[in-house]
């Protein structure tokens, strides 16, 4: 029996909602989209909170870094192999242990010779992070560091790209290029595509392992001997404890193991302390990745808030709308409870097709977000839509159809419910509280007027990333960076070299031009500080090595001086170039030409002269600490960087470039090769990206408050048809009537949109530093944005009246 | 209070308070309804008549006096009872209808029976559902929606609805108000008929052409009942003026 009025309450539910369609459109899109975005939050939240690492046993893993202690300074999170080779041999705390270090390789016996990042790993490093295989396996458990291991794994995908998914690759060998001969490895396993290396190494793009004794930095290295001194960001351990042993307990164990060897480090380079720093794996894992997680769930949740806000509006409209219809089931015998429920009904309908789609929509948004998150933070592999997620739909759907039942029930008096009934069409000229109506518009004003600024300081900020000249052509143009491996050439030799190889270059077909010089939109920017004469040391200044005919190809315009002679670039003189900024910063307030034959201390602590300056450099990564500000060192050819000029239309490759030059000299290899607008497009990706998305915010924001503004005026005028009807029979105008009501609503939009603005000043003014890199004001384009909404919410409120305007006062009076 | 008295009402006031001013909508009523009346109330604009139509209904209270339904002392409901009490007894024909346009004409018509508890069963409900709409001949019409009617078929539908749940009488506001005069005799016979077969009619009209047909008139006049008499039957020659002069004050 109870199903029956359930049943018909909900045939009425729907019904009533497919009567609505403008609503029902606003209510879901709105929310759809609000939801999925906060589904996606919520699932890198469970990921970095709730969900286990997918690790051998997380609540006893470490990670084992050192602190070394010099005279003067102490230095935090990079380790020598010798501390990490003794701590793995010697300690009581350990139940199994490993070494990690991250690296780079070129590959001697594949084609076009790839350098590729590889990570050296302990034999427990497969097990310990749960690493499944497509074929093969990995290494033996345990370290063997005292024999060169020939071994080698690499990843599914570096098969498909280099061994055609060869299904014979057990046995297979990859060499690794190391001067006059090559080390080989065989190949023992094939890492499934599943699997994602440690984020901690920033390895996400990590396709090869080697075992750690084939890291000739350290091992079996005949020529060199590391000293302690020789420090790696990316060298570990990786321990499991053994059970009951805590951090405190590892670390008097370490450190008292490292006093061992006292006489070994002590004074070594400076060295005066090395004491262990052990953290738990998923601390190091997250990194501080876990507080941006939740500054994402922060920003989702403050959406989340706004989109309700938006939508209660829009239920305020349509529990007016429905008055009528809840007033005559109340006359019908409806008690309060059932009223309610079939308020909840229609909420609830809504809330589902919401969250669906949402859930839906998130789906693409995960993958969405893995392709761009990739490699930038950790755990990305393990996002998707899960039982939690679900759950937490299914319970955001009843929260959010109660929370907006309620706003929608009281709204509705059930006691002048019946009184309304009385009316019966005589005429009635029941309204909406001018007060509540003034509110709504007020509110969905303030909030869109809000978003629509924040939105537009993004995008400024990003458009003035987007916009900003570089200081440097990037089009048709290419970066190969080559090296020759056991060179005893002196510089003057390979200067030689370098002209000739340039010159093979410059024959070569495709290409119109060549100069020495580094990247200038390298991912990886170099610093260094200059010091003058009296020993005042500058800031760091962003760098990079050309040569003399760099600027002219590049078009970095040299606005006095000169660029650099022969000399310089063989390393007989000490020259330099400086940006503007730069010459501003060292020289302030005199004329940047001043500093022209000025020197200054840098590499190796050598005198260089300022012979030029050049228009400022503005990296995109780098402009909001550097400004413009770099200098330009000589590229004395320890390797041969060559900036090169394609021919319009022509793509240049590695393998060409590498090929071309090998006729000329086999041993060269490449080291480096990028093109240059392709890494300058991916520099400006993710503003391209914030533009995109905060536009659509900004318009989607405008359409859901004029959407809420003309809904709630239209309902209101609505109502008011009859006095209309009344007034213009008594003889007003229209010009008169349309005056009366379009102060009743311009003022309400006015105070939104004049408190909105004030908020986003002050907020700007006072948080203006903290939010430097994310956003600027670009006042012209805000002006822009805040004359559109005014006038979308205008149109908004004027819409309704013109049209109840144009209707005969008869009609109004009929109420037809 | 006789045995087939349906409604009692004893020194009835209602009393709307301003800032300043006091108005007194009824004053002092007292009336009782029987089973199978028929009562038009009639009276000069602002006398009372909605306010009277909408107490009886329980859509408000009285300032002053008591009102009993069956027996029962409406002054100790609260909200849900008068709707539970409201939706077993009292069946409302307005003016305007108010039919919801979302809902056929079947569903329409069922709407008050899904309120009812103890629940009906569907099969239950389908039955009185029928029942109604072959009493106003408009069973043929069930799956329409209210707008694809005419008004003199929506009164109908809106008739239907207040008979599905067999209330003890019929609080009819102005049914002919939005209609032709073709089809406003089309629906005061369907009324007239109604009452011949046993129905409680409780009417406020204006128009005198139909004034007359009921059985028992009531005037009243700024609040209070000024005439109240039992109508005889009107000649065909007769006009309702002449009728109503007959009456006699209670």
């Amino acid at each position: 029996m109870k199903l029956t009025k359930t049943r018909a309450q909900l045939s009425l539910a729907w019904a009533s909602l497919m009567n609505a369609p403008g609503f029902v459109t606003a209510v879901i899109a709105t929310l759809a989209l609000t939801l999925a975005t906060l589904f996606v939050v919520l699932s890198l939240v469970n990921s970095y909170f709730l969900k286990p690492l997918d690790v051998y046993d997380e609540s006893r893993m470490v990670v084992v870094e050192q602190s070394l202690t010099y005279d003067d300074y102490d230095a935090t999170g990079f380790q020598s192999y010798q501390s990490m080779v003794h701590w793995l041999k010697h300690n009581q705390s350990f139940e199994q242990s490993m070494m990690i270090n991250a690296g780079e390789q070129i590959f001697a016996n594949l084609d076009g010779e790839p350098k590729e990042p590889v990570l050296y790993v302990g034999g427990n490093y497969f097990e310990l992070l749960n690493t499944p295989f497509l074929m093969g396996q990995g290494f033996d458990l345990g370290e063997t560091l005292e024999t060169p291991d020939d071994r080698v794994v690499i990843s599914a995908n570096f098969w498909r790209k280099h061994y055609n998914s060869d299904p014979n690759i057990i046995g297979k060998t990859l060499s690794v290029m190391a001067g006059e001969t090559d080390y080989v490895h065989r190949i023992v396993g094939v890492v499934d595509d599943s699997f994602s290396p440690p984020y901690m190494f920033k390895a996400s793009d990590v396709e090869v392992w080697f075992p750690s004794s084939a890291d000739r930095r350290f091992f079996h290295n005949d020529d060199w001997q590391s000293p302690w001194t020789n420090t790696f960001k990316n060298l570990k351990l990786i321990a499991v404890l053994k059970p009951g042993v805590t951090i405190d307990q590892v670390k008097v164990d370490l450190k008292q193991q490292i006093d061992t060897v006292k006489s070994e480090w002590l004074n070594n380079g400076g060295i005066t302390d090395v004491k262990p720093e052990v953290t738990p794996y998923r601390d190091v894992e997250l990194g501080n990745n876990d507080d941006l997680s939740l500054m994402m769930l922060a920003g989702a949740v403050g959406l989340l808030i706004i989109a309700v806000l938006n939508v209660s509006t829009l239920f305020f409209s349509r529990a007016l709308a429905q008055h009528k219809t809840l007033a005559l089931q109340a006359v019908l015998g409806a008690k309060r409870s059932t009223l309610f429920k079939s308020i909840f009904l229609q909420s609830l309908i809504l809330m589902t097709l919401s969250v669906s789609i949402a859930l839906f929509l998130s789906v693409w948004g995960i993958r969405l977000f893995k392709v761009l998150a990739e490699g930038r933070l950790p755990l990305v592999n393990s996002l998707a839509v899960d039982s939690t997620l679900v759950i937490v739909a299914i319970i955001l759907c009843i929260a959010l159809a109660y929370i907006f039942s309620v706003i929608t029930a009281r709204l509705v008096n059930y006691k002048t419910l019946n009184t309304q009934m009385q009316n019966s069409g005589k005429g009635g000229v029941s309204q909406v509280s001018g007060r509540t109506v003034r509110i709504l518009i007020g509110s969905q004003m303030f909030v869109a007027a809000l978003l629509v600024s924040f939105s537009v300081m993004v995008v400024s900020k990003a458009m003035g990333t987007i916009n900003r000249p570089l200081g440097s052509d990037t089009e048709n143009l290419y970066f190969a960076n080559l090296f020759q491996p056991n060179n005893q050439m002196s510089l003057a030799e390979r200067y030689e070299h370098m002209l000739q190889y340039k010159q093979v270059l410059l024959d070569s077909q495709g290409i119109d031009d060549v100069a020495l010089g580094h990247s200038p939109v390298s991912q990886r920017q170099n610093a260094n500080t200059l010091t003058d004469v009296n020993g005042k040391s500058s800031i760091f200044f962003p760098s990079q090595w050309v040569g003399p005919d760099y600027f002219a190809l590049v078009n970095t315009k040299i606005l006095a001086g000169r660029t650099f002679t022969e000399q310089a670039i063989r390393g007989e003189t000490n020259e330099i170039l400086v940006s503007v900024s730069v010459a501003e910063n060292l020289l302030p307030g005199q004329d940047y030409r001043n500093i022209i034959g000025k020197s200054y201390q840098g590499l190796e602590e050598k005198m260089y002269e300022v012979v030029g300056v050049t228009e400022d450099f503005n990296h995109p990564k780098y402009y909001d600490e550097s400004f413009g500000r770099h200098i330009w060192w000589p590229a004395t050819p320890y390797s041969y960087m060559f900036t090169i000029k394609a021919s319009e239309g022509v793509k240049l490759t590695n393998k060409q470039i590498l090929n071309t030059l090998k006729e000329k000299n086999s041993d060269l290899t490449m080291w480096q090769f990028n093109d240059l607008q392709q890494e300058y497009d991916n520099l400006l990706y993710m503003s391209r990206l914030t533009v995109v998305l905060c536009s659509t915010l900004a318009l989607f924001t405008l359409l859901l408050a004029a959407i809420g503004i003309f809904g709630v005026l239209s309902y209101n005028l609505g109502l008011r048809r009859y006095e209309f009807g009344i007034r213009m029979a008594l003889g007003a105008k229209k010009a008169r009537l349309f005056k009366l009501m379009s102060v009743e609503a311009i003022i309400p939009v006015l105070i939104g949109f004049a408190v909105a603005l004030a908020v986003v000043m002050i907020g700007f003014y006072m948080l203006q530093g903290q939010l430097m890199s994310w956003l600027i004001l670009d006042v012209r384009l805000q002006l822009l944005a805040w004359s559109i909404t005014l006038c979308i919410a205008l149109f908004a409120c004027f819409r309704p009246l013109v049209l109840l305007l144009k209707a005969k006062p008869m009609a109004a009076l009929r109420n037809d | 209070m006789k045995t087939n008295t349906l409604i009692s009402l004893n020194k009835i006031a209602k009393v709307y308070r301003g800032q300043n001013v006091e108005t007194y909508a009824l004053k002092d009523i007292s009336l009782n309804i029987n089973q199978g009346d028929y009562i038009c109330i009639s009276g000069p604009s602002g006398c009372g008549k909605s306010t009277l139509l909408s107490l009886l209904g329980l859509l408000d209270s009285p300032t002053a006096g008591d009102y009993f339904i069956k027996e029962v002392d409406t002054k100790t409901l609260d909200m849900d009872q008068q709707a539970e009490l409201r939706n077993l007894h009292i069946g409302f024909i307005f003016q305007s209808f108010n039919l919801i346009d979302e809902l056929s004409v079947f569903d329409n018509v069922a709407l008050p029976l899904t309120y009812r508890e103890p629940a009906m069963s569907p099969n239950e409900i389908e039955l009185a559902v029928k029942q109604a709409l072959d009493e106003v001949e408009m069973g043929h019409r069930a799956q329409h929606k209210p707008n694809q009617l005419s008004g003199g078929q929506q009164q109908r539908i809106a008739i239907a609805r207040a008979l599905a749940g067999k209330p003890s009488i019929l609080l009819v506001d102005e049914p002919t108000g939005n209609l032709d005069s073709k089809n406003g005799d089309a629906v005061m016979d369907l009324l007239d008929e109604l009452n011949k077969k046993g129905t409680t009619i409780c009417m406020v009209t204006h128009d005198l052409r139909y004034a007359g047909r009921a059985k028992t008139q009531l005037k009243l006049l700024d609040g209070e009942i000024v005439s109240y008499s039992e109508a005889r039957q009107a000649p065909s020659s007769d006009t309702a003026e002449q009728v109503l002069e007959s009456a006699e004050v209670m």
